[in-house]
Protein backbone atom coordinates (compact mmCIF):
# COMPACT_ATOMS: atom_id res chain seq x y z
CA UNK A 1 0.00 0.00 0.00
CA UNK A 2 1.50 2.97 -1.03
CA UNK A 3 1.65 6.39 1.05
CA UNK A 4 2.81 10.22 0.11
CA UNK A 5 3.16 12.13 3.35
CA UNK A 6 4.14 16.12 4.16
CA UNK A 7 7.44 15.96 5.29
CA UNK A 8 8.74 19.06 7.03
CA UNK A 9 11.76 20.09 9.24
CA UNK A 10 12.52 23.48 10.33
CA UNK A 11 15.82 22.16 11.46
CA UNK A 12 17.16 20.88 8.40
CA UNK A 13 14.37 21.73 5.34
CA UNK A 14 14.17 24.85 3.97
CA UNK A 15 11.17 24.01 2.40
CA UNK A 16 8.68 21.10 2.74
CA UNK A 17 8.60 17.71 0.32
CA UNK A 18 6.21 14.43 -0.27
CA UNK A 19 7.80 11.40 1.01
CA UNK A 20 6.54 8.15 -0.74
CA UNK A 21 6.15 5.05 1.52
CA UNK A 22 5.27 1.52 0.86
CA UNK A 23 3.82 -0.70 3.09
CA UNK A 24 3.39 -4.45 2.52
CA UNK A 25 0.99 -6.64 4.14
CA UNK A 26 -1.78 -4.69 5.87
CA UNK A 27 -4.50 -6.53 7.00
CA UNK A 28 -8.38 -5.34 6.07
CA UNK A 29 -9.66 -2.62 8.74
CA UNK A 30 -6.37 -1.21 9.44
CA UNK A 31 -6.71 2.31 10.76
CA UNK A 32 -4.62 4.87 9.53
CA UNK A 33 -3.05 5.51 12.19
CA UNK A 34 -1.93 1.94 13.17
CA UNK A 35 -0.36 1.99 9.47
CA UNK A 36 1.44 5.38 10.43
CA UNK A 37 2.71 3.77 13.32
CA UNK A 38 4.09 0.97 11.22
CA UNK A 39 5.67 3.38 8.58
CA UNK A 40 7.70 5.12 11.75
CA UNK A 41 8.69 1.47 13.26
CA UNK A 42 9.71 0.25 10.40
CA UNK A 43 10.58 1.96 8.01
CA UNK A 44 11.07 6.31 8.89
CA UNK A 45 11.51 6.51 12.71
CA UNK A 46 12.49 10.61 12.06
CA UNK A 47 8.09 10.71 10.91
CA UNK A 48 6.34 12.68 12.96
CA UNK A 49 2.46 13.37 13.82
CA UNK A 50 0.32 13.74 17.16
CA UNK A 51 -1.41 10.73 18.54
CA UNK A 52 -2.87 8.99 21.66
CA UNK A 53 -5.60 6.99 22.27
CA UNK A 54 -6.55 5.47 19.10
CA UNK A 55 -10.03 5.02 18.71
CA UNK A 56 -11.71 8.61 18.54
CA UNK A 57 -11.85 10.02 21.99
CA UNK A 58 -8.76 12.29 22.26
CA UNK A 59 -8.47 13.79 18.87
CA UNK A 60 -5.22 14.33 18.76
CA UNK A 61 -4.39 12.51 15.49
CA UNK A 62 -6.49 15.20 12.86
CA UNK A 63 -4.86 15.64 9.60
CA UNK A 64 -5.68 15.75 6.55
CA UNK A 65 -6.23 12.69 4.05
CA UNK A 66 -6.93 12.02 0.18
CA UNK A 67 -7.56 16.25 0.55
CA UNK A 68 -10.31 15.68 3.70
CA UNK A 69 -10.04 16.64 7.55
CA UNK A 70 -10.27 13.79 9.28
CA UNK A 71 -8.86 11.02 12.21
CA UNK A 72 -6.24 8.73 11.56
CA UNK A 73 -7.34 6.37 14.05
CA UNK A 74 -11.37 6.00 13.25
CA UNK A 75 -10.18 6.13 9.08
CA UNK A 76 -9.81 2.56 7.60
CA UNK A 77 -7.40 2.26 5.34
CA UNK A 78 -9.69 0.09 3.64
CA UNK A 79 -11.48 2.61 1.83
CA UNK A 80 -8.88 4.94 0.88
CA UNK A 81 -7.85 5.70 -3.15
CA UNK A 82 -3.65 4.90 -3.28
CA UNK A 83 -0.86 6.26 -3.09
CA UNK A 84 -3.24 7.54 0.33
CA UNK A 85 -1.95 11.42 0.19
CA UNK A 86 -1.64 12.48 3.98
CA UNK A 87 -0.82 16.66 4.92
CA UNK A 88 -1.29 18.37 8.36
CA UNK A 89 -4.20 20.27 8.83
CA UNK A 90 -4.35 23.10 6.40
CA UNK A 91 -3.97 27.07 7.42
CA UNK A 92 -2.20 26.05 10.42
CA UNK A 93 1.39 26.91 11.33
CA UNK A 94 2.97 23.20 10.63
CA UNK A 95 5.70 22.49 13.60
CA UNK A 96 7.05 19.76 11.74
CA UNK A 97 5.64 16.72 9.52
CA UNK A 98 2.18 16.17 10.78
CA UNK A 99 2.41 17.95 13.74
CA UNK A 100 0.85 22.12 13.51
CA UNK A 101 0.72 24.37 16.01
CA UNK A 102 -2.75 25.06 17.61
CA UNK A 103 -2.35 27.92 19.63
CA UNK A 104 -4.55 29.76 17.05
CA UNK A 105 -7.28 27.11 17.34
CA UNK A 106 -7.29 27.42 21.11
CA UNK A 107 -7.10 31.12 21.49
CA UNK A 108 -10.36 31.11 19.32
CA UNK A 109 -11.74 28.11 21.74
CA UNK A 110 -10.66 30.09 25.21
CA UNK A 111 -12.48 33.33 23.27
CA UNK A 112 -16.31 32.09 23.80
CA UNK A 113 -15.68 30.98 27.57
CA UNK A 114 -16.25 27.51 27.32
CA UNK A 115 -17.77 27.41 30.74
CA UNK A 116 -20.79 28.27 33.22
CA UNK A 117 -21.10 31.55 33.86
CA UNK A 118 -23.40 31.63 36.54
CA UNK A 119 -24.23 34.55 38.79
CA UNK A 120 -26.65 33.18 41.10
CA UNK A 121 -25.74 31.92 44.75
CA UNK A 122 -24.18 28.55 43.75
CA UNK A 123 -26.53 25.41 44.52
CA UNK A 124 -25.33 23.71 47.59
CA UNK A 125 -25.81 20.12 45.87
CA UNK A 126 -25.79 20.14 42.39
CA UNK A 127 -27.16 22.49 39.34
CA UNK A 128 -30.40 20.69 38.28
CA UNK A 129 -32.16 20.27 34.73
CA UNK A 130 -35.16 18.75 33.26
CA UNK A 131 -34.75 16.02 30.61
CA UNK A 132 -35.58 18.40 28.06
CA UNK A 133 -33.29 21.01 28.73
CA UNK A 134 -30.18 18.05 28.95
CA UNK A 135 -31.35 16.93 25.63
CA UNK A 136 -30.24 20.05 24.34
CA UNK A 137 -26.95 19.94 24.80
CA UNK A 138 -26.89 16.51 22.85
CA UNK A 139 -24.73 16.87 19.42
CA UNK A 140 -22.59 19.97 21.05
CA UNK A 141 -20.96 18.78 24.23
CA UNK A 142 -19.41 15.53 22.42
CA UNK A 143 -16.82 18.17 20.58
CA UNK A 144 -13.20 16.86 21.06
CA UNK A 145 -11.44 19.59 20.03
CA UNK A 146 -9.92 17.92 17.67
CA UNK A 147 -9.57 20.93 14.51
CA UNK A 148 -10.86 19.13 11.39
CA UNK A 149 -13.67 21.45 11.24
CA UNK A 150 -12.20 24.95 11.98
CA UNK A 151 -8.89 23.84 9.26
CA UNK A 152 -11.62 22.50 6.99
CA UNK A 153 -13.74 26.41 6.90
CA UNK A 154 -12.29 28.66 4.30
CA UNK A 155 -13.45 31.74 6.73
CA UNK A 156 -11.43 30.29 9.06
CA UNK A 157 -8.28 29.95 6.57
CA UNK A 158 -9.04 33.67 5.31
CA UNK A 159 -9.75 35.63 8.80
CA UNK A 160 -8.07 32.84 11.46
CA UNK A 161 -7.42 35.61 14.11
CA UNK A 162 -10.88 37.50 13.76
CA UNK A 163 -13.17 34.66 12.75
CA UNK A 164 -13.68 32.20 16.06
CA UNK A 165 -14.37 29.63 13.81
CA UNK A 166 -16.90 25.94 13.53
CA UNK A 167 -15.63 24.52 17.02
CA UNK A 168 -15.05 27.72 19.17
CA UNK A 169 -18.75 28.26 17.55
CA UNK A 170 -20.50 25.01 18.16
CA UNK A 171 -19.43 25.56 21.97
CA UNK A 172 -20.62 28.70 22.27
CA UNK A 173 -23.96 27.60 21.30
CA UNK A 174 -23.64 25.00 23.40
CA UNK A 175 -23.25 27.09 26.81
CA UNK A 176 -25.93 29.65 25.20
CA UNK A 177 -28.22 26.60 24.63
CA UNK A 178 -27.08 25.82 28.24
CA UNK A 179 -30.47 26.17 30.77
CA UNK A 180 -27.58 26.66 33.63
CA UNK A 181 -25.73 29.47 32.22
CA UNK A 182 -26.99 32.86 32.91
CA UNK A 183 -24.50 34.66 30.52
CA UNK A 184 -26.51 34.65 27.15
CA UNK A 185 -26.02 38.76 26.52
CA UNK A 186 -22.79 38.50 27.52
CA UNK A 187 -21.95 35.98 25.13
CA UNK A 188 -24.15 37.12 22.63
CA UNK A 189 -22.55 40.92 22.56
CA UNK A 190 -19.19 40.01 22.64
CA UNK A 191 -20.04 38.13 19.28
CA UNK A 192 -21.20 40.69 17.58
CA UNK A 193 -19.54 42.77 14.61
CA UNK A 194 -18.58 41.67 11.27
CA UNK A 195 -15.68 38.88 11.85
CA UNK A 196 -16.68 36.59 15.26
CA UNK A 197 -19.76 35.06 14.04
CA UNK A 198 -20.75 36.36 10.75
CA UNK A 199 -17.64 35.08 8.73
CA UNK A 200 -19.64 32.11 8.81
CA UNK A 201 -21.25 31.55 5.36
CA UNK A 202 -22.80 28.31 5.86
CA UNK A 203 -20.14 26.54 3.51
CA UNK A 204 -20.39 23.44 5.83
CA UNK A 205 -17.22 22.00 5.00
CA UNK A 206 -17.19 21.73 8.66
CA UNK A 207 -20.21 19.23 8.88
CA UNK A 208 -18.92 17.20 6.58
CA UNK A 209 -15.75 16.21 7.79
CA UNK A 210 -16.48 16.19 11.65
CA UNK A 211 -15.30 13.17 12.67
CA UNK A 212 -17.90 13.09 15.78
CA UNK A 213 -20.95 13.81 13.24
CA UNK A 214 -21.63 17.00 14.85
CA UNK A 215 -22.93 19.97 13.19
CA UNK A 216 -21.45 23.57 13.80
CA UNK A 217 -23.66 25.07 10.76
CA UNK A 218 -26.73 24.32 13.06
CA UNK A 219 -24.93 25.83 15.95
CA UNK A 220 -24.04 28.39 14.14
CA UNK A 221 -27.60 29.19 12.89
CA UNK A 222 -28.91 28.80 16.25
CA UNK A 223 -26.76 31.10 17.45
CA UNK A 224 -27.87 33.98 15.08
CA UNK A 225 -31.91 32.88 15.29
CA UNK A 226 -31.40 33.85 18.72
CA UNK A 227 -29.30 36.96 18.36
CA UNK A 228 -32.22 38.08 15.97
CA UNK A 229 -34.74 36.86 18.87
CA UNK A 230 -32.62 39.13 21.42
CA UNK A 231 -33.29 42.00 19.17
CA UNK A 232 -36.62 42.47 18.67
CA UNK B 1 -24.64 51.17 6.02
CA UNK B 2 -20.83 51.70 6.90
CA UNK B 3 -17.83 49.41 6.97
CA UNK B 4 -18.39 48.71 10.60
CA UNK B 5 -22.35 47.75 10.25
CA UNK B 6 -23.10 45.18 12.64
CA UNK B 7 -22.61 41.77 11.94
CA UNK B 8 -26.33 40.64 12.53
CA UNK B 9 -27.58 43.91 11.02
CA UNK B 10 -25.68 43.39 7.66
CA UNK B 11 -26.71 39.90 7.80
CA UNK B 12 -30.91 40.87 8.50
CA UNK B 13 -30.17 43.31 5.80
CA UNK B 14 -29.52 40.91 3.20
CA UNK B 15 -32.05 38.53 4.29
CA UNK B 16 -34.74 40.96 4.05
CA UNK B 17 -33.68 42.68 0.74
CA UNK B 18 -33.30 39.33 -0.79
CA UNK B 19 -36.07 37.88 0.03
CA UNK B 20 -38.13 41.57 -1.21
CA UNK B 21 -36.13 41.27 -4.31
CA UNK B 22 -37.17 37.58 -4.77
CA UNK B 23 -41.01 37.98 -4.56
CA UNK B 24 -40.73 41.45 -6.82
CA UNK B 25 -38.83 39.20 -9.30
CA UNK B 26 -41.19 36.20 -9.65
CA UNK B 27 -44.29 39.11 -9.74
CA UNK B 28 -42.58 40.80 -12.61
CA UNK B 29 -41.51 37.57 -14.49
CA UNK B 30 -45.38 36.78 -14.17
CA UNK B 31 -46.46 39.56 -15.01
CA UNK B 32 -43.87 39.33 -18.61
CA UNK B 33 -44.95 36.74 -19.15
CA UNK B 34 -48.73 36.30 -19.28
CA UNK B 35 -49.33 39.42 -20.50
CA UNK B 36 -50.89 39.40 -24.27
CA UNK B 37 -48.69 42.11 -26.13
CA UNK B 38 -46.77 44.15 -23.87
CA UNK B 39 -46.43 47.79 -25.36
CA UNK B 40 -44.63 50.87 -24.46
CA UNK B 41 -48.20 52.00 -23.26
CA UNK B 42 -49.03 49.69 -21.54
CA UNK B 43 -45.52 49.58 -19.66
CA UNK B 44 -46.02 52.72 -18.64
CA UNK B 45 -49.50 52.32 -17.89
CA UNK B 46 -48.17 49.46 -15.52
CA UNK B 47 -45.02 51.34 -13.77
CA UNK B 48 -47.02 54.70 -13.44
CA UNK B 49 -49.01 52.28 -11.07
CA UNK B 50 -48.02 53.67 -7.40
CA UNK B 51 -47.40 50.64 -6.06
CA UNK B 52 -45.48 49.21 -8.70
CA UNK B 53 -43.88 52.90 -8.47
CA UNK B 54 -42.88 52.34 -5.06
CA UNK B 55 -42.10 48.73 -5.57
CA UNK B 56 -39.42 49.70 -8.06
CA UNK B 57 -37.90 52.52 -6.07
CA UNK B 58 -37.94 50.12 -3.15
CA UNK B 59 -36.11 47.29 -5.51
CA UNK B 60 -33.52 49.64 -6.40
CA UNK B 61 -32.51 51.01 -2.95
CA UNK B 62 -32.52 47.00 -1.70
CA UNK B 63 -30.29 46.41 -4.87
CA UNK B 64 -28.04 48.33 -3.73
CA UNK B 65 -27.96 47.59 0.00
CA UNK B 66 -28.13 43.59 -0.99
CA UNK B 67 -24.98 44.23 -3.20
CA UNK B 68 -23.37 46.11 -0.53
CA UNK B 69 -23.68 43.52 1.73
CA UNK B 70 -22.69 40.61 -0.05
CA UNK B 71 -19.47 42.73 -1.93
CA UNK B 72 -18.21 43.72 1.92
CA UNK B 73 -18.63 40.21 2.91
CA UNK B 74 -16.37 38.79 -0.18
CA UNK B 75 -13.65 41.60 0.65
CA UNK B 76 -13.45 40.72 4.36
CA UNK B 77 -12.79 37.04 3.36
CA UNK B 78 -10.39 37.83 0.25
CA UNK B 79 -8.57 41.20 0.59
CA UNK B 80 -6.72 40.64 3.65
CA UNK B 81 -4.17 44.45 3.49
CA UNK B 82 -6.03 46.50 5.91
CA UNK B 83 -5.62 49.76 3.05
CA UNK B 84 -6.20 47.78 -0.14
CA UNK B 85 -9.65 46.95 1.88
CA UNK B 86 -10.92 50.26 2.76
CA UNK B 87 -9.67 51.24 -0.94
CA UNK B 88 -11.85 48.36 -2.37
CA UNK B 89 -14.72 48.90 -0.19
CA UNK B 90 -14.71 52.77 -0.98
CA UNK B 91 -14.87 52.00 -4.84
CA UNK B 92 -17.43 49.13 -4.42
CA UNK B 93 -19.77 51.98 -2.35
CA UNK B 94 -18.97 55.15 -4.48
CA UNK B 95 -20.17 52.53 -7.64
CA UNK B 96 -23.36 51.51 -5.48
CA UNK B 97 -23.85 54.63 -5.11
CA UNK B 98 -23.59 56.09 -8.37
CA UNK B 99 -25.46 52.99 -10.05
CA UNK B 100 -28.04 53.60 -7.99
CA UNK B 101 -28.59 57.28 -8.16
CA UNK B 102 -28.27 56.72 -12.13
CA UNK B 103 -30.94 53.98 -11.77
CA UNK B 104 -33.68 56.17 -9.23
CA UNK B 105 -33.01 58.94 -11.74
CA UNK B 106 -33.92 57.12 -14.97
CA UNK B 107 -36.44 55.79 -12.94
CA UNK B 108 -38.03 59.02 -11.93
CA UNK B 109 -37.70 60.68 -15.41
CA UNK B 110 -39.99 58.09 -16.78
CA UNK B 111 -42.52 58.69 -13.76
CA UNK B 112 -42.60 62.17 -14.76
CA UNK B 113 -43.36 61.43 -18.70
CA UNK B 114 -45.76 59.72 -17.34
CA UNK B 115 -47.17 62.52 -15.24
CA UNK B 116 -46.98 65.07 -18.13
Amino acid sequence: MLFTIYRFNPETDETPYMQEYDLSEIKPGTMLRDALLRIKNEQDESLSFRHSCGEGVCGSDGMNINGTNGLACVTSVDGLKQPIIIRPLPGMPVIRDLVIDMTQFYTQYRAVKPWLIVKDPIPEVEFKQTPEQRDKLDGLYECILCGCCSTACPSFWWNPVKFRGPAALLQSWRFLADSRDQATAERLEELEGPYKLYRCHSIMNCVDVCPKNLNPTKAIGHIKKLMLKNML
Amino acid sequence: MSYQAKGLQAWLYQRLTGAFMALYIVYFIWVISFSESMTYTLWLEWFSHPLMNTATGLFIIHLAVHAWVGMRDIVLDYVSNDSLRLLTLACISFFLIIISLGMLRIFFSLALTIQA
